[in-house]
């Protein structure tokens, strides 16, 4: 337990001390940017699918569930002023980012992995060409740009998607839904959105770096280092996510 | 191979045979006990910020004593079976589909073939029973988990009354939610093992260490979004 | 192809195999037989589809065309998706052992649960028989102490060993062996031509060889084959390939770039 603790220490810090080099790269160049734009082209295509069939889903179980409670009270006429703060602060940055670890962060760990494995990482080395500068900035930069951007669309799916629960399949009134639907929105509940995407896009792309280059163990570890990128993303969505509500309860935002 | 060819023949490996029971066990206790860890740690916040954030959105229309009927609600009938089926499903997936994938490469499988015997009955069908049983145990630990994180925002943190959050969990709860869950649990499992050990079959000699983690980035995208899509339906059918 | 006096069946029959990817043509009308009891060595440069003929042996590839006969039985008449020649070819595999080009050892085992697999899979042998016989295998290839490791902490070379011994570990009647002495040092590869002819001569196992390596050929063969560009350039006794002039052979065994035989 406490080797293990340790570990997680010791782990965090070599993480905070790739996240310092990363900078370091980032503001000294040389910089690939036709690499990280096409990067960030084929992973933002990769992910639309998957980050909007997880979030659509989303959307319509709040309107199922949430119809069947307020019915309760007779108060279906305020669901959406539940479901949209939902969506845009919550389960939409939340799921974006998810199914961005998912879909990008694995694949850039495993892509990374492989070249590990391979020795082409150390060549790159000995041919003067920092690994870190060629093969993780573009892979971070990437992800730092598509998550808020996905998520922008994802909101807008979610939205879409619990109406279509909510007022063709449970019969809410429309006027009723529309109505409440930004009475508890505010552009704090937008900029949040929008924030957290940011951190966690970047934090994917962090941890598939930096686990992509810490491969070892042939084939098997290449799909080790991209599960692991997805969990250890997980994990710190979940808990910077709690943080952050629990701040803004705080502040009364 | 289609994918449908494969479902076929890992439906007819899973029910016409008695499945080796060793690997069985392995990967049961490596899907099952392996996921606990992380599963209480990420169901455990969830539990908390489920909590937190029903409070934030009663509190505006002042409904903040409705957080028990809300918390049982949103957590063990919706949040908490699908999130312990991504999450799960992500760490078992991905292992099931880098290990097939690994044997793939390196002809392992190839090498069962040869020796007369067949891989769906022996890879296969044990990693479909093992997940599909562990999976439902999973979503019933993590509705405990994430009661208990719940209960423990809403009454410590948020200063909700004990008594009303458990009686209004208790009237909006019943044993078939419990089953559902369980339900559920099965459906999310079987189809998390059988994504998997699709694209990890799928792979080839030629891909190399490519293909493992092809496989394993297919197996968690797949399986995340088939789980979430597949439990709105489920909800859809279950509770309309 | 003179079928000698012995009256047996041949073990196996390739009738004008043909194989390609695509439009990659592998296997060109590929025509042989290997008799009962021989051994067989496919020589050949690489990637011309020496490994792609041992999988079409087995059914683990269906060739385009053609028939492949083993013990008079068609092994490509069987498609492997389908539930009742799965069922067929299983059972035709179990009268071989192939040892695989990088080994194939299942590595979550050890050496020995290697080796002991396709035993506790295929025969009601009790546990000390079991253990015996492991022993006995890796004692004849050479590595007597690694039951208990895992693949992982061998060298390749050692790989392959443990996997020769998992190949013949049921005494099957035809042993399939691809690259058997590549990635060991001479003298290792040497010992493993004995132990091939020992099995050879004791158990009566037929073997089919490929190696590129023409000294083994020499040494192990009674029946040499030359795979080039998918062709089959020349297939015989050990002695009449030897005595032939056929360039592309003179050219393997002489080590030559000028030859019909050209990479660049
Ligand atoms: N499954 C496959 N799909 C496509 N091409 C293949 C496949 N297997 C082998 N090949 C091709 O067939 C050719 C022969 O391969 P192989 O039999 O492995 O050569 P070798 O003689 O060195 O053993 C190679 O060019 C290879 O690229
Ligand atoms: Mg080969």
């Amino acid at each position: 337990m406490i080797a293990g603790v340790r570990r997680f220490f010791a782990l965090l810090g070599e993480i905070l001390s790739f996240a310092v080099e990363v900078a370091r790269c980032m503001i000294q160049g040389p910089r690939f940017w036709a690499e990280t734009i096409r990067l960030a082209d084929v992973l933002m295509r990769r992910c639309l699918i998957p980050v909007g069939l997880a979030v659509a889903p989303v959307g319509a179980v709040i309107s199922l569930q949430g119809v069947s409670v307020f019915r309760m009270f007779g108060a279906d006429g305020i669901l959406s002023s539940m479901l949209a703060p939902a969506i845009f602060r919550q389960y939409s940055p939340a799921l974006a980012s998810v199914m961005v670890a998912a879909q990008a962060g694995s694949s850039i760990a495993a892509r990374i992995g492989t070249m590990k494995v391979r020795g082409q990482i150390d060549a790159l080395a000995v041919m003067s060409v920092d690994p870190i500068r060629y093969v993780v900035v573009p892979g971070f930069v990437a992800c730092l740009f598509i998550t808020p951007l996905l998520n922008i669309l994802t909101t807008a799916l979610g939205l879409v998607s619990g109406w279509f629960f909510a007022v063709p399949v449970s019969g809410i009134n429309p006027g009723a839904f529309t109505a409440n639907l930004y009475s508890q929105v505010t552009l704090v509940d937008l900029w949040v959105g929008i924030g957290k995407c940011f951190f966690f896009g970047g934090a994917v792309g962090l941890i598939a770096g930096f686990l992509g280059l810490r491969t070892t163990g042939g084939a098997a570890g290449v799909g080790k280092s991209a599960n692991n990128t997805v969990v250890y993303t997980i994990i710190l969505i979940l808990v910077a996510d709690y943080l952050v509500s629990m701040l803004l309860l705080e502040l009364g935002l | 191979m289609s994918f449908f060819w494969f479902v076929r023949h890992a439906l007819v490996a899973q029910f016409t045979r008695v499945p080796p029971l060793d690997q069985f066990v392995r990967h049961m206790v490596d899907a099952g006990v392996g996921s606990i860890g992380l599963l209480t740690l990420l169901i455990f916040f969830a539990g908390l910020s489920l909590a937190v954030q029903g409070y934030a959105a009663f509190v505006r229309f002042g409904g903040q004593e409705f957080l028990g009927l809300f918390c049982g609600i949103g957590g063990i009938r919706e949040l908490y079976p699908v999130m312990a089926a991504v999450i799960c499903g992500a760490r078992i997936g991905a292992n099931l589909a880098a290990s097939l994938a690994n044997m793939q490469i390196s002809e392992q499988v190839e090498a069962l073939e040869v020796m007369g015997i067949d891989p769906m009955n022996y890879l296969v069908a044990p990693r479909l029973w093992a997940v599909s049983l562990a999976m439902p145990l999973l979503c019933a630990y993590a509705d405990v988990v994430g009661l208990a994180a719940s209960y423990l925002a809403a009454v410590h943190q948020l200063g909700v009354n004990p008594g009303n959050f458990m009686a209004q969990l208790r009237g909006i709860v019943g044993w078939e939610d419990l089953a559902a869950g369980v339900f559920k649990g099965v459906a999310f499992g079987w189809l998390v093992a059988i994504v998997a050990c699709y694209h990890g079959y799928r792979s080839a000699k030629r891909d190399g260490a490519e293909g493992v983690g092809i496989a394993t980035n297919r197996a968690i995208v797949h399986s995340a979004v088939l789980c979430i899509v597949l439990n709105m339906i489920l909800s859809a059918i279950l509770y309309v | 192809m003179s079928e000698q006096a012995s009256g047996r069946p041949p073990a196996i029959v390739l009738d004008s195999v043909s194989k390609a990817f695509g439009s990659h043509v592998v296997l060109d009308e590929v025509s042989l037989t290997v008799r009962h009891e021989s051994i067989m060595v496919m020589l050949g440069p690489s990637g011309t589809g020496k490994s792609v003929l041992l999988r079409c042996l087995v059914g683990l590839l269906r060739p385009d065309k053609g028939r492949v006969l083993v013990f008079g039985e068609d092994v490509a008449r069987l498609d492997p998706e389908r539930p009742r020649d799965r069922e067929e070819l299983f059972r035709i595999r179990r009268r071989f052992g192939m040892l695989f080009q990088d080994g194939a050892l299942f590595d979550d085992m050890t050496v020995g649960e290697n080796v002991a697999f396709p035993m506790r899979m295929h025969t009601s042998k009790s546990e000390a028989e079991i253990r015996a016989s492991v022993d006995d295998k890796l004692r004849r290839v050479g590595l007597p102490k690694a039951a208990s490791k895992f693949p992982s902490e061998l060298s390749g070379g050692m790989r392959k060993r443990v996997a020769f011994a998992r190949a013949i570990a049921l005494e099957p009647d035809i042993v399939l062996c691809d690259e058997p002495s590549s990635g060991l040092d001479p003298v290792m590869s040497a010992t493993l031509d004995e132990l091939i002819l020992e099995l050879h001569r004791t158990l009566g196992m037929t073997f089919v060889v490929i190696s590129h390596d023409t000294a083994e050929a020499r040494k192990i063969a009674d029946t040499i084959g030359l795979l080039a560009k998918g062709k089959l350039v020349t297939y015989g006794p050990t002695e009449q390939v030897l005595r032939s002039n056929h360039p592309a052979l003179r050219q393997f065994f002489e080590r030559s770039t000028d030859g019909p035989i050209q990479v660049l």
